[in-house]
């Protein structure tokens, strides 16, 4: 291999983890060239799809790796560019229920017509980058740890080894029969460990709550932060995950960018968490336990929100709403929204009284209660 | 083997896979690193794994991945019935404690799981560990000894080292996250769903029955489909379920009447029924006849066959 191509993929690697975080190391960068002594240099869609392989591990980074690559060797527009790929979030509009398909002319203006209409919606401004403000922050990450470590809501069904568990460990009481001839005379136990649960945030970047937003996002950046279980997402108009940046935010100066329609337009809470449903449902079990943050002011379709929580709830193994007024004098969560949203909670909390997630023992439904 | 070979037998073996695919099936042969398969369900994850044994003429050891899978399940396990007898049959011979230890804990008393299995055999197999994200994450930590070095710790024991080693595919639904040093220790592929014309060859790959314009009007419509904002969006597994449903019902052409008789093939939630009949005036389109678009074709001479699929249809 010549020492100029070995140099330009070292630089590649070198500019996908300086510039977009890559977790590509010399290990990579050797793996690289091995993968590219093998495929051959001849064409260009085999070398993209081996480096592709080595140095990518989730399809965002596909997405960005594309058009890194595509910057970083500064193909010009005709020649083989590597062929986009077809993935949840490959869109740079963040698009994630758009059509992965061309669409016909008449369905993509009628497209065109419906976000024309959530854009001009009376309070629609969307602003592309947010800051999370870092005043607090320290109190938030402990709230945060605090919740992690004490909010089980099951068991696990995995066995560990426990003094009063219910099942004989056969494994650990012949070892220690060997220390008494043998004979087996100290039986040793399993248990079902508590579980940790996993973290869904849904947070309403609406205008509404831009007076709670700081709030909000410290609370979000604290938990993905703190936990590997945790997923973001902002919404307004639309979803947009913000998980990975939320975890990097300190390296991009609390900024959170691109959020596009997800921020500071109006509320459509219901296209909202069905855009979730359909993208990343898969993160729902019966060990998630969902954080909604609106104040339930939703200018969309009731009945799809109510589909969605709903479903949401079916899938998970609880459903906190956070509303910011919750805790005012005389509050009665009367907004449509909220009324919709009322029977599938399993708590409904205000910002001030957080902590009291972590009083939560059991799968428990709000219409249950009543 | 190189990317085009790769391809080809696949083909031969009803499996169409795209160069993305081909070079990562290449790639982690040659560099000996197992792959880290993501996609969306039914697009072929673990059927990869099933065929690579096939081409490779080797065995496929499997792991299916579910919670509360142990390293006692997954990787070893001592023969403790046959170590209690041991012990007793042993008792009066004099032997040291020591010595009963090292008996008893031998590998004539090891119950190899799969993955001690895949590293212990005289030629290297096909390891699929299925579903990863489905195992907890302290799981992960047990396979990461396994996918970085091959080889497996027994305390009791020392390490064993693979004689061969496995070809490893880990597949994931990306139901959670898996950790960075479990990814790191893996080439990564992403499967999307198929383009219309690859899924075209793959109904006619896996399911000679189906003629060209059917599969062409099946894909068309799965296309249609996944656009849709369906709760289980239906991937290539689903096509191929249907197609193979249309044949035994006889039928050359899709039309509404088969639609809404088969269409538990495709989607599989009440509320995606629902979404499919609202969505009935922008689909008819796809269901006319198209006439002279399509030739009835030929049908192929390859010998396609060891799918599964085929297998069902006698």
């Amino acid at each position: 291999m010549s020492a100029n191509l070995t140099a330009g993929i070292v630089e590649f690697c070198g500019h996908l983890r300086r510039e977009h975080g890559f977790k590509v190391g010399p290990r990579e960068a050797r793996d690289a060239m091995r993968a590219i002594e093998c495929v051959g240099i001849a064409r260009r869609t085999r070398v993209v799809a081996a480096l592709r392989s080595v140095c990518c591990s989730s399809p965002e980074e596909i997405a960005i790796f594309d058009r890194a690559f595509a910057a970083f060797f500064s193909l010009a527009p005709g020649v083989a560019q590597p062929r986009p790929r077809r993935h949840p979030q490959a869109s740079d509009a963040g698009a994630t229920g758009a059509p992965r398909r061309s669409a016909p002319a008449a369905e993509s203006l009628a497209e065109g017509w419906e976000l024309r209409r959530a854009q001009y919606s009376p309070a629609a401004s969307p602003v592309d980058a947010v800051a999370i403000p870092t005043e607090g922050l320290a109190a938030a990450l402990t709230q945060a740890q605090r919740l992690i470590q004490r909010l089980h809501l099951a068991r696990s069904l995995r066995w560990k080894p426990s003094a009063r568990g219910e099942r004989f460990d056969l494994r650990r009481t012949l070892r220690a029969g060997l220390r008494t001839g043998g004979e087996l005379m100290l039986p040793r136990m399993l248990d079902h460990p508590l579980r940790n649960p996993r973290f869904v945030l849904l947070l309403d970047g609406s205008r509404s709550m831009s007076e709670h937003s700081a709030r909000m996002l410290q609370f979000a950046y604290a938990l993905c932060r703190r936990t590997r279980r945790a997923s973001a997402f902002v919404f307004s108009t639309r979803l947009r995950e913000v998980t990975r940046q939320l975890r990097c935010a300190a390296r991009n100066a609390y900024r959170l960018e691109g959020l596009g329609e997800a921020w500071g337009g109006g509320t459509r809470i219901g296209a909202s968490l069905g855009e979730y449903l359909r993208n990343f449902s898969g993160l729902l079990s019966d060990q998630t336990f969902v954080i909604v943050m609106s104040d339930g002011l939703d200018v969309g379709e009731i009945p799809q929100l109510q589909r969605a929580m709903r479903e949401i709830a079916r899938r998970s193994a609880a459903i906190a709403w956070v509303n910011p007024h919750a805790d005012s004098p005389g509050y009665v969560p009367s907004a449509d929204g909220m009324q919709a949203a009322l029977p599938y909670l399993t708590t409904l909390v205000s910002f001030g009284r957080l902590g009291a997630l972590t009083n939560l023992r059991r799968r428990r439904r709000m219409a249950a209660d009543a | 083997m190189n990317g085009t070979q790769i391809r080809q037998r696949f083909a031969q073996r009803g499996y169409i896979a795209d160069e993305d695919f081909a070079t990562s099936i290449e790639l982690m042969l040659a560099l000996e690193k197992p792959l880290l398969v993501e996609g969306p369900a039914g697009v072929g994850k673990t059927e990869s794994a099933k065929v690579l044994a096939d081409v490779l003429d080797t065995k496929l050891i499997r792991l299916q991945c579910y919670e509360g899978l142990d390293a006692a399940s997954a990787l070893y396990e001592w023969n403790y019935p046959k170590q209690l007898l041991h012990i007793r049959l042993t008792e009066d011979q004099g032997l040291s404690l020591a010595e009963r230890e090292t008996q008893i804990f031998s590998e004539p008393f090891l119950l190899a799981r799969p993955l001690l299995e895949a590293i212990s055999q005289a030629r290297a197999p096909v390891l699929l560990i299925d579903e990863i994200d489905r195992a907890d994450e302290a799981f992960e930590a047990f396979l990461l000894e396994l996918l970085g070095e091959f080889q497996v710790t027994i305390p009791e024991l020392g390490t064993i080292r693979a004689k061969e080693r496995p070809a490893v595919i880990v597949t994931s639904n990306r139901s959670r996250e898996l950790s960075d040093a479990l990814r790191r220790r893996c080439l990564y592929l992403w499967i999307a769903y198929p383009e219309l014309e690859r899924e075209v060859a793959i109904l006619r790959a896996r399911l000679p029955g189906v003629n060209e314009r059917l599969a062409r009007q099946i894909a068309r419509f799965m296309e249609f489909l996944r656009a849709q904002p369906f709760q289980r969006v239906p991937g290539t597994a689903e096509s191929l379920d249907w197609a193979l449903a249309l044949v035994r019902l006889h039928r050359d052409e899709l039309d509404e009447a088969t639609l809404e008789l088969t269409a538990g093939c495709i989607l599989k939630v009440q509320e995606d029924w629902e979404l499919l009949q609202t969505l009935r005036a922008q689909y008819r389109p796809l269901l006319a006849p198209d006439a002279g678009d399509e030739v009835v074709p030929t049908p192929p001479q390859a010998d396609y066959g060891l799918g599964s699929v085929r297998a069902n249809l006698g």
